[in-house]
């Protein structure tokens, strides 16, 4: 299976323009609604100003109501249809498969941020607080703070220089808390 | 050099890639070594529920967290995979309330544990890169498409209105010919045919002197003028020696010779 990212290997300076340059958000609070592919999902999006793209940029964020999981991506249609950059708080470890990185290393666990290097091949990685166990948990258990973190890593704010929040549409979706995974489930 | 002194930093280090996670409700998720085609290392969740150890996959498969591509039209040959996978590793299936699916095996022993968590990590990378793999040859579906679109783009700047593709007869409709063009009343069924390999060709060529040939049951057969294909001669598949038979056939079934694609304009002449 070829994951190379054939768009930002060919155009890697402007993906990386893209992701490091100063970009302000232009919604907030960003609302989620039903996702609808997923009825299980809630999703919402901004429109992205970069300084120096007149590209269109999306951030799109997604939460699930099943479980305490939700996602963050960047996306620029005149780069890659794909998400350029994301942010993943929960799921699978993803595996750096890069014969220079030590096996045991290879394996970066969620929550983790998506990237991809001038190969255009997709690489995972956690900031510094990402790596403190206590930081990580307050991001993973709060969408906003995940948010912040996110456009920290990507140099977004909005106008004011804050970072933007979520909000629900409809707060009744699936706001408890999950104390217990697969409860009710009938493993018979 | 050692080599069982490197056989030891190679465990050490496969067992470096195995880590957890605690989760709600006493369910520790175990981030096992097994990694998919799309890079992800499979999860596995293990719970002690009523003297029982049960290990899902957590409803990861159905809820795509690995994030495998969507193959529709490989749904088939994949449902196919996956149960294989599921008889040979015995996975069990249940599903909660929201109807999510969870794969999962269950043992009465811990010692069990361990041989659990090894046939559901394996069959999770079993299903998750049998949707990875593409079983559609792209080289094809890519050739046939540009060729479509291009003989679908010539018969439409010429006949306009008049031309109906991928189209049916009424009672005949689980057959599509790739145009039916409808002049003064009487129809002009156009097949095409082309391959990137000679045995996606002959394909086509099979399938459309059947079509030709079962045209003769439908009720429309009087006013059927022509049954015309063309041939993308510019095709690799395209080999005249080969299927001298087969073309014969063809030209009994047709109302006309066949036209090449380099020759499109002969059409015109005839519809």
């Amino acid at each position: 299976m070829n994951r190379r990212n054939r768009d930002v290997k060919d155009q890697y300076p402007f993906y990386q323009e893209l992701v490091k340059g100063k970009k302000t958000v232009l919604t907030s609070p960003i609302f989620l609604g039903v996702k609808p592919t997923n009825p299980y999902w809630l999703l919402g999006d901004s429109e992205v100003f970069h300084q120096t793209s007149d590209e269109s940029i999306t951030v799109l964020v997604e939460r699930s109501t099943r479980e305490n999981k939700y996602g963050i991506k960047l996306r620029c249609k005149a780069l890659t249809e794909q998400p350029y950059f994301r942010f993943d708080s929960d799921g699978p470890a993803h595996r750096n498969d890069d014969p220079a990185i030590p096996l045991d290393e290879q394996s970066v666990t969620t929550p983790h941020f998506n990237a991809y290097n001038s190969a255009g091949l997709p690489i995972a990685y956690k900031t510094d607080k990402l790596k403190q166990e206590a930081e990580a948990e307050a991001i993973v258990n709060d969408i906003n703070f995940g948010l912040a973190h996110f456009c920290s890593e990507t140099n977004m704010t909005l106008v004011d220089g804050n970072f933007p929040v979520v909000a629900e549409r409809e707060p009744e979706l699936g706001l408890e808390e999950v104390e217990e995974l697969f409860k009710g489930v009938n493993f018979e | 050099m050692d080599l069982a002194e490197l056989f030891n930093a190679i465990k050490k280090s496969f067992c470096g890639l195995i880590s957890y996670k605690a989760r709600p409700g006493n369910v520790l998720e175990i981030i096992t070594a097994f990694t998919t085609l799309n890079s992800k290392f499979v999860s596995v969740f293990l719970k002690y529920e009523n003297g029982r150890f049960i290990v899902t996959d957590g409803g990861w498969i159905q809820s795509n967290y690995y994030e495998n591509p969507i193959h529709e039209e490989s749904e088939e040959i994949i449902k196919r995979i996956v149960m294989s996978f599921q008889l040979s590793y015995d996975i069990k299936i249940t599903q909660d309330k929201t109807g999510l699916i969870y794969y999962y095996k269950v043992c009465n022993e811990a010692s069990q544990v361990a041989s659990c968590v090894f046939d559901l990590a394996n069959f999770i990378v079993g299903t998750i890169n049998a949707h990875c793999l593409h079983f559609k040859d792209e080289r094809e579906e890519r050739e046939r498409d540009t060729f479509r679109k291009d003989a679908n783009g010539f018969l439409k700047t010429n006949y306009g209105d008049n031309v109906k593709l991928s189209q049916a007869l009424d009672d005949l409709k689980s057959i599509r010919f790739n145009a039916i063009v409808n002049k003064r009343s009487q129809l002009y069924l156009i097949t095409y045919i082309t391959g990137s390999t000679p045995y996606y060709f002959d394909n086509d060529l099979r399938k459309t002197i059947v079509n030709f040939e079962l045209t003769e049951r439908s009720k429309y057969n009087n006013i059927i003028q022509e049954k015309i294909s063309i041939i993308n001669n510019r095709s690799e598949g395209y080999q005249p020696d080969r299927v001298g038979s087969m073309m014969d056939l063809l030209r009994e079934k047709s109302t006309r010779p066949p036209i090449n694609w380099t020759d499109k304009e002969r059409l015109l002449e005839l519809v």
